[in-house]
Formats: structure tokens, sequence, C-alpha cells
């Protein structure tokens, strides 16, 4: 088992207009990328538990081209309301980076 | 030098700028000076998120550098406002003003009770409204354009556009450019720590069916993987960037390594669609006061949760809000899931010291002060726990008066039928202004008279 903050040569996340959120993990090689898409680790499915979503509101973009997955989530909290922490979401890729891949 | 949304409507509702005065002034003097030297034209947006008070803060300081050099120039200026009259007649001539933010939150379509709550609205504008003063830039009856809000985009794309080259190249280029140093990558063997590298520029050569791209700094470069991860960087959607008249299609986009530090790109395409805009506002929702507080003691943070909750009943059973006023009390626990709220997945507190921010927003400035102090006060001396205060007090004032509070209620699509009705515009303007000369944009307002 690994990390995907080991695997990952970036997880970054910002906004995607003042509701929303779009993280993008970056493989290093496209190897682990196939395998972490194969396996369905970052599916629609399991980013929604991850994030306490519904799965409808997740959606995840797999780029082959670029080795990469897009994972975009509704937020339950408008940037700059006075419940929000992080107005420009920098932060909201952290649940990621612990998610585990069998290698 | 562009506008930016991303730090909350503060900025817009207040027109004041993100960074400090001196900050702005500097950079803006080194693009200034750098323009007037190489008597290169320039396309400027200014303002912070681009309000005419905003725009207007940021124009003082060009005052200031032009006056301190002894240097004048002329300028195109865009604003980046639109009068609310001019939403309002939208609205009732029946025009669509959809939401564009999937929260109910916002309104599904624009209601005129959304305009008048708006401190003030703003549109982003696309290359349109620049393109009409490139004539003047070649004829050198001003040497820059001075927008307010603006598409990064669009800033980018209205000089080769005017010049004739391909809107599929031209959007494309853009697309890639707009964060700047954002699509390259350290040269290999550098390490993170190198100095100088983080707000650097890169530079586009537009060519009929294809664009090349470098950054200027030699410890940069760019690869087909930095530029295309730039591409879909603040998107939802990887490939499909709208933006006014229509949306860039990058699903076939191509990029090869052309030397070792340039990118060749093609294959993008523009699908032409309405025209329309993205406006921006925000409403006051009160006046805010926070109290920052630390926590060390493992016996109060492991019921933190419970504490402030209790905190937050015997606030409001001192404090009624019949009687005093309405109010929200919030504690912001930094440690437990303050930065990702409802998304946190970590259920447990983890570690050894915590943050909290106790946080009221209500009708006056004094009512939120009282609030928040008697939570402080409530807190920090709770009962049947290990040591006499329950928090510890980083700072003096402890109660911060924050001022006016607001919360974005505008984030819609508008129609336009003309790209260039929404913005005014007036030009020439010679810098530096005389003193206590303001924005003459009303004065040549083209859509509403």
């Amino acid at each position: 088992m690994k990390k995907l903050v080991e695997l990952a040569k970036f997880i970054r996340s910002t906004h995607d207009g003042p509701a929303g959120i779009t993280v993008d993990v970056i493989f290093r090689d496209r190897e682990t990328y196939q395998k972490v898409k194969n396996l369905g680790i970052l599916s629609q499915e399991a980013c929604a538990k991850l994030y306490n979503l519904q799965p409808k509101d997740v959606t995840v973009h797999n780029m082959d081209t670029v080795s990469s997955i897009k994972v975009t989530l509704k937020s339950p909290v408008v940037s700059g309301d006075p419940e929000c922490c992080d107005y420009a979401m920098y932060q909201q890729n952290a649940p990621l980076l612990s998610v585990e891949v069998p290698l | 030098m562009a506008t930016s949304q991303d730090y909350g409507p503060h900025y817009q509702c207040t027109g004041t700028t993100m960074f400090s005065p001196q900050a702005d002034k500097q950079i803006i003097s080194q693009f200034v000076h750098a323009a007037l030297d190489m008597d290169v034209p320039f396309i400027f947006s200014l303002g912070t998120a681009g309000s005419d008070a905003g725009l207007e803060g940021d124009l003082v300081l060009v005052d200031e550098i032009l006056k301190e050099s002894k240097r004048k120039m002329r300028v195109a200026l865009i604003s980046g406002e639109i009068d609310k009259g001019y939403v309002l007649r939208q609205l009732r001539e029946g025009k669509k003003i959809t939401r564009l933010a999937d929260h109910p939150r916002f309104s599904e379509n624009l209601t005129e009770k959304d305009v008048q709550d708006a401190i003030n609205i703003i549109g982003q504008m696309g290359p349109e409204p620049i393109m009409e003063y490139i004539d003047m830039l070649d004829k050198g009856e001003i040497d820059g354009i001075i927008t307010g809000r603006a598409l990064d985009v669009g800033l980018l794309m209205a000089y080769p556009l005017k010049k004739g080259f391909s809107r599929d190249v031209v959007a494309h280029m853009g697309k890639s450019m707009e964060n700047g140093a954002m699509a390259t990558e350290l040269v290999e063997g550098l390490p993170p720590e190198t100095i100088g590298v983080s707000h650097e520029l890169v530079c586009a050569e537009v060519y009929k069916d294809h664009f090349l791209m470098r950054p200027f700094n030699p410890n940069l470069r760019c690869t087909p993987q930095s530029v295309t991860l730039e591409t879909f960087y603040e998107r939802g959607n990887p490939t499909r960037e709208r933006m006014p008249g229509g949306h860039l299609d990058l699903s076939r986009a191509q990029y090869e390594q052309y030397d070792e530090r340039t990118v060749k790109a093609y294959g993008g395409k523009w699908v032409s669609a309405e025209y329309s805009i993205k406006i921006e506002a925000g409403k006051m929702i009160g006046y805010r006061t926070i109290n920052v507080l630390g926590v060390r003691d493992p016996t109060v943070i492991e019921r933190i949760q419970q504490l402030t909750e209790s905190v937050s009943k015997e606030t409001k059973e001192v404090i009624p809000q019949e009687k005093w006023g309405k109010y929200t009390l919030l504690f912001h626990i930094f440690g437990k899931n303050a930065v990702l709220g409802p998304l946190e997945p970590v259920r447990e507190i983890k570690g050894h010291e915590i943050c909290v921010i106790v946080d009221a927003i209500a009708e006056t400035q004094q009512l939120a002060s009282h609030v928040v102090a008697a939570a402080d006060r409530f807190l920090l001396f709770k009962k049947g726990l290990m040591s006499t205060g329950c928090v510890s007090v980083p700072f003096g004032p402890q109660i911060m008066e924050l001022g006016s509070s607001y919360v974005w209620n505008i984030w819609h699509r508008m129609e336009a039928d003309d790209p260039l009705e929404p913005f005014r515009s007036v030009a020439p303007v010679e810098f530096p202004r005389k003193q206590g000369e303001l924005i003459p944009f009303y004065k040549s307002f083209r859509g509403v008279a």
C-alpha cells in the first residue's frame, strides 16, 4: 500500500466559481495513473464518500494524455461566506493525499 | 496585471485592494516604467476586484508614480462596473440572467431584489471592449489601455484578435497564458528553494495556426505537460472553457516541445454561441467582530465541540436576540474542521494544539463585539476543567472589529446583444490627472441615456 501523496507529482485544489471545488491529481507516471483509474480508486462514488458528498455532487474526469485525474466537487459552503475558512479553496485537496493505493 | 475574485466579496464591495497600496504601487510602477521606457503599448486590468472604486484606488497610484518620475502618458479607461440601472432594465425587458454558481444561495434567475441588495455589480468583459481602442494605440493617440474587471483570457486575446489572427489560436493562447508562470516548471535539476520564480511572466508568439510559448526567466521552462496542466487549472471541465460569445474546446489540443524551454501548441477550437457576460456582486450582511484564541490543554481539546456549543447557548441566553437584535455566532476550530467544514473526513482531533476563532456578525458593530466579548468570557472561565483559563490569549486587543461584512449574491450570466454596451469607457485620459480628478465614466456611458 502506498498513499496518493507518495505517488502523485502534485495534488492541487482550487475554486471553480464560488460554490465549486476542483482537485487535480497529476501522476508521475502513466502506469500508476492507469492503475488508480482502472481500480476505481478515485471514482465518483469513492470521492463522494471521502468528502461526505452525494455522488451527484461529484464529477471525475480521467485525462489519459497527461496522466491526471480531475475531481470536481459541489461545495456545500459558498466561498466568502462566514462559515467558509478557505476562500480560494486551495486546501481542499487534503482528503485525497492519504488515499491508499495497492501496489 | 489582472483582477481577481479569488478571495471573497470584500474587495469588490469596499473597493479596496487585496494587497497594501504600497505593494500595488511597486508592481504597477514596474510595468508602467517598462512600457514607457521601451515605448511598448500596454493593456492592464487594475483594481483588485475591478470595481470603479477599486480601479480609482489604483489609478491614484498611477498618478503618483508618474508625478514622482515627472512622466506623462495617455490611456483609454474601460470600466468593469455595470450600472445597476442597466441590469434592472435588462430584467424588465425580459432578458434571462441565469445562475452560474450551482448553489441554492444564488437565485436561479436573477431578481430585482438581488440587484437592489448588491453593493455594486461588475462584469467580466471579453476582448471586444478592449479591441475598440487598439486603433488608437496603433495611431499613437494613447500609450495603453487600462480596464477594471476583465476576463484574463480576453486581455490577452484583444490585440492579436484585432490584428486578424484566428480566434481558435488566440483563445487557446490566452487560456494557456492567463496565469503566467503557472504554465511553467523549474528547469530540471533546480531545487524548489530557487528564488525569483513564483510570479514570473511568459511570452507567446502567435502564428496563423499555432502559437509558441516560453517563460522569460531562464530557470523556468514550458513543457507539453506544464502547459496542459495550466489549461485545466481552476476549471471544472478540463477541455471546455466558457467565455463571452462562446467556448474554447481543447479536446483536440496538441502540445510539442519546440526547443528546451518553448512549447508549440495548436488544435484549440473556438465554438461560437450567443454573447453573454458573467456578472458578479456581493451584498452586506452586517458587521463582524472576531477573537483569536489558542488551546493546548488536551482535556479542553477533546471537549472543544461541546464546550463551544454550551458557550453559544449561554451567550444567546444572556444576549437575547429579541431584545438586542439579530446576530450570528460562530466558532471556527482550526485543528478540527475549520478549513474543510462539512467536507472534513477526519473526525477526531489529532494535533496537540488548536486555534479557536470566535466570530460574530450582527446588525451593528457594537452588538457583534458585545457577543464576542461575552462568548470569550464564558469560554475562558469554564468550570470543571484542569486549569483556570480554558484558552490562551495571543493578541491585544482581543476584540478585533473587522467592520462591514459581505457575501456573494450575484454570480450570473447576462446576455448582451452588443458586447460593448454594458461597459463604459473614455479616451484619451492624460495621466497624471489633475488633483481630485476621478474616473469620468458616467459622462460617456454608452448603454443608458
